[in-house]
């Protein structure tokens, strides 16, 4: 089994699925900064005035960490980074859920309208192992000098 | 766990970088405080007063006294912010339904309205938020005469004032 889990192969189909996720719903983060705050602000959690700084970072974090994981740059490091985003997401949504809170996940910005609930939970478990994947059995996997 | 967590500070310190950089230089950018808009009650005498400022980081509101005077003269176009479902039960009469929480700029309900109409948004009352978030946001698309009903659909309700339904 870890001889599966450690294949070079696979796990670079985890890198390649977590990272390009993760870049895209930064770059959709990014690009309506307004609709994200809006949507973090949903959650009742953050105070007012840290809306727009964790708005403006998140997005990018998320890139800078993808982009990385795809192009095998600090692989562990990185995984961290996008599992410990992944934990904290999946905790927001789930206490939203537990508060009753109909609203947009904010996942990808607002634009698509995802919502919080059981199947956002899933999800997100999902991508969790995925990251967990990479950082348990990552050995000598595919870098950037290919 | 050989974990070098000068990589992970440098990932992401450099990506909030990043991320204030392009905040900054972006059109659409936030500012990185977030403060409320402040809300100011309009006086009794200026409400449709043309006023030549911009008020953009003020949500002028109004009560329902002067909410109703102006539903009985058919001064200004009623925004209900509310799902369609609350709408639906009961409106204040001619409103027209922005459901807030799906509202984008290409809304087709946009259609009903002209950039120099007098609009009035309201959703369900005091607690409510999304009656200041949509007229903020159609502030931004040009509305220029907008004011927010505080009070909403709540306290509508409780005067027993006029509403509407729909089947």
């Amino acid at each position: 089994m870890k001889n599966i889990l450690s294949n070079k192969y696979l796990i670079l189909l985890s890198r390649i699925i977590l990272g390009f996720i993760f870049i895209f719903a930064g770059i959709e983060k990014i690009a309506a900064p307004e609709n994200f705050a809006v949507a973090i602000s949903n959650y009742r959690i953050f105070p007012l005035f840290s809306l727009n700084i964790i708005a403006v970072s998140i997005p990018w974090i998320e890139v800078v960490s993808g982009i990385l994981l795809i192009f095998g740059i600090s692989i562990k490091e990185n995984s961290v980074i996008i599992g410990t985003l992944m934990i904290v997401f999946t905790f927001l949504v789930l206490t939203a859920l537990l508060r009753g809170l109909d609203i947009d996940c904010g996942c990808f910005g607002t634009s698509d309208g995802q919502k919080v609930g059981i199947v956002k939970i899933i999800e997100n478990i999902g991508l969790i192992l995925i990251t967990l994947h990479i950082y348990l059995f990552n050995q000598n996997s595919f870098k950037l000098e290919n | 766990m050989n974990i070098n967590y000068k990589n992970i500070i440098a990932v992401t310190s450099v990506s909030i970088l990043l991320g204030l950089t392009y905040n900054f230089l972006d059109p659409n950018g936030i500012p990185i405080i977030r403060t409320e808009s402040e809300i100011v009650f309009e006086t009794q005498n200026d409400v449709f007063e043309d006023s030549a400022e911009d008020n953009s980081g003020q949500i002028r509101a109004l009560t329902t006294d002067q909410v109703y005077a102006i539903f009985t003269n058919k001064e200004a176009r009623f925004v209900d912010g509310r799902d369609s479902w609350d709408f639906a039960d009961g409106h204040i009469p001619g409103a027209i339904n922005i459901p807030e929480y799906k509202f984008t700029p290409q809304d087709p309900s946009l259609k009903l309205l002209d950039k120099n109409d007098k609009i009035i948004v309201y959703c369900e009352g005091n607690q409510c938020e999304v009656s200041k978030r949509l007229a903020g946001e159609l502030k931004k698309l040009g509305y220029k005469k907008v004011w927010v009903y505080l009070g909403g659909w709540q306290e509508w309700w409780e005067m027993k004032l006029p509403i509407e339904k729909d089947e």
